[in-house]
């Protein structure tokens, strides 16, 4: 049985996690995009994707989403020039190469 | 002998409050004609409303509902635009930092701050001198520091503060300064170079400074105004480039966010108790670089921005663990 489950909401900001939500919940997590997982088989969970007008999606629908963000940010990414000190490993603003992500249940 | 009690059970006290005073408490609320359960609640991460503008390692300093942020980053460029939060709405009001600054560090209040230890808007990314004061609505050129650097530690008041370690390009400092309200002095450094961690005192004679780099560290060094030691540790993963907030070392706080050895950014909390550090309920989303020097405290805190899959406008209200009131339902 999964543990986790995934669904598509937007953060529009306060009240979208709320102090209650976290409390009942316990487990928050926005993987990229927006993107998030909560615990599955969760009366709460269910309530809050509801909620948030969030879009259940499978674990092989949610890694399609996950798998073509993150092509964007890599494609994005590798077309800064190589000179650009966000590509600096020893810049305040360096950032990393997106790597790929595996989702789990 | 049987007694009443025994048979009947205790009966369940109706009262006029909705809130209750002890854990373990279940009374009848007469106000909210439901029963109430006093229990102990662990730290929770709310989300709280989007900033006007995304940023990525800025400066942020006072409380859950009267803070101020400035400078940070937005990708390679440096931001000036100052923002504030009163608990429930955010606003960039214009009164922007009369110089744009990434990697800023704020120290003091909303109505009362200063800016010190932040990097050029220039590439690459220097330390500067720099420092602004500000009185709620305007920024001030002030004395500059005497060790040019970014991402450093910091705490105290506007008239009575300090910053210590920081960073430079691949360099760290291990720099303590403190300011009298119109210049900065040089005090005993810290044991070892240091930048990039969370702090947040509110006084100069009682900071924290925790995590930061080089690498990725656990060390908690404490400065108590005249010299440096060092306390409790993170229990978990060194981290650098996170936030938190430690308003005295034997008050509650945390330190979240950030980046680890193995993994860039990092969703996990830890909270100090005021002797040492527990791991916590994670923030929603993992990111690294949001504001510091701190916010709020240890039962009421805000994460600002930083960088998760890209530089972010989010922000994320922190409320630590402790006694809650529960409704007691029959669903």
């Amino acid at each position: 049985m999964a543990n986790y489950q995934y669904c598509v909401a937007k953060n529009w900001g306060k009240g979208f996690i709320t102090p209650n939500d976290s409390r009942v919940i316990g487990f928050f997590r926005s993987c990229i995009g927006d993107l998030w997982k909560v615990p599955a088989n969760n009366q709460d969970a269910n309530r809050w994707i509801a909620g948030v007008n969030g879009t259940v999606k499978t674990l092989s629908e949610a890694q399609a989403i996950a798998d073509a963000e993150t092509i964007l940010l890599q494609t994005a990414w590798d077309a800064i020039p190589d000179d650009d000190e966000t590509k600096d490993v020893d810049s305040p603003i360096y950032v990393a190469r997106p790597v790929n992500i595996t989702l789990e249940e | 002998m049987t007694t009443y009690k025994e048979i009947q059970g205790t009966a369940v006290q109706s009262l006029t409050s909705s809130t209750g005073t002890e854990e373990g408490q279940i009374w009848y609320s007469t106000p909210a004609t439901n029963f109430k359960l006093q229990t102990f609640g662990a730290a929770t991460w709310a989300s709280a409303p989007n900033m006007p503008a995304v940023r990525q390692a800025a400066g942020q300093t006072g409380t859950q509902t009267a803070m101020v942020l400035a400078g940070g980053a937005n990708g390679p460029s440096g931001a000036g635009t100052t923002m504030t939060y009163d608990g429930s709405t955010w606003s960039a009001p214009g009164n922007n930092l009369n110089t744009q600054r990434k990697n800023s560090s704020i120290i003091g209040i909303q109505s009362a701050a200063i800016l010190a230890g932040s990097g050029a808007d220039t590439t690459p990314t220097s330390g500067t001198t720099a420092s602004e004061s500000y009185n709620g609505s305007v920024w001030t050129t002030t004395g500059s520091i005497n060790t040019a650097r970014y991402g450093v530690f910091g705490g105290g008041t506007q008239a009575a503060g300090v910053i210590a370690g920081g960073a430079g390009p691949s360099a760290y400092f291990d720099a303590t300064e403190e300011y009298n309200g119109s210049s900065w002095s040089s005090e005993t450094p810290i044991p070892a170079a240091v930048g990039g961690g969370a702090s947040g005192a509110t006084s100069q004679l009682d900071m924290m400074c925790v995590g930061g780099g080089p690498g990725n560290q656990t060390t908690n060094n404490y400065y108590n105004g005249t010299s440096w030691s060092t306390k409790n540790g993170l229990s978990g993963d060194g981290r650098r480039n996170c936030s938190g907030v430690f308003p005295t070392s034997s008050s509650p706080g945390f330190i979240a966010g950030g980046e680890t050895a193995s993994t860039n950014p990092i969703a996990t909390t830890e909270t100090w108790d005021g002797t040492s550090f527990s791991s916590s309920t994670s923030v929603p989303t993992a990111l690294r670089d949001p504001a510091t020097t701190g916010c709020g405290t240890g039962e009421a805190g805000l994460l600002s921005g930083g960088y998760d899959t890209g530089v972010s406008n989010k922000t994320y209200e922190f409320t630590g663990s402790g006694v809650v009131t529960t409704t007691i339902t029959t669903s």
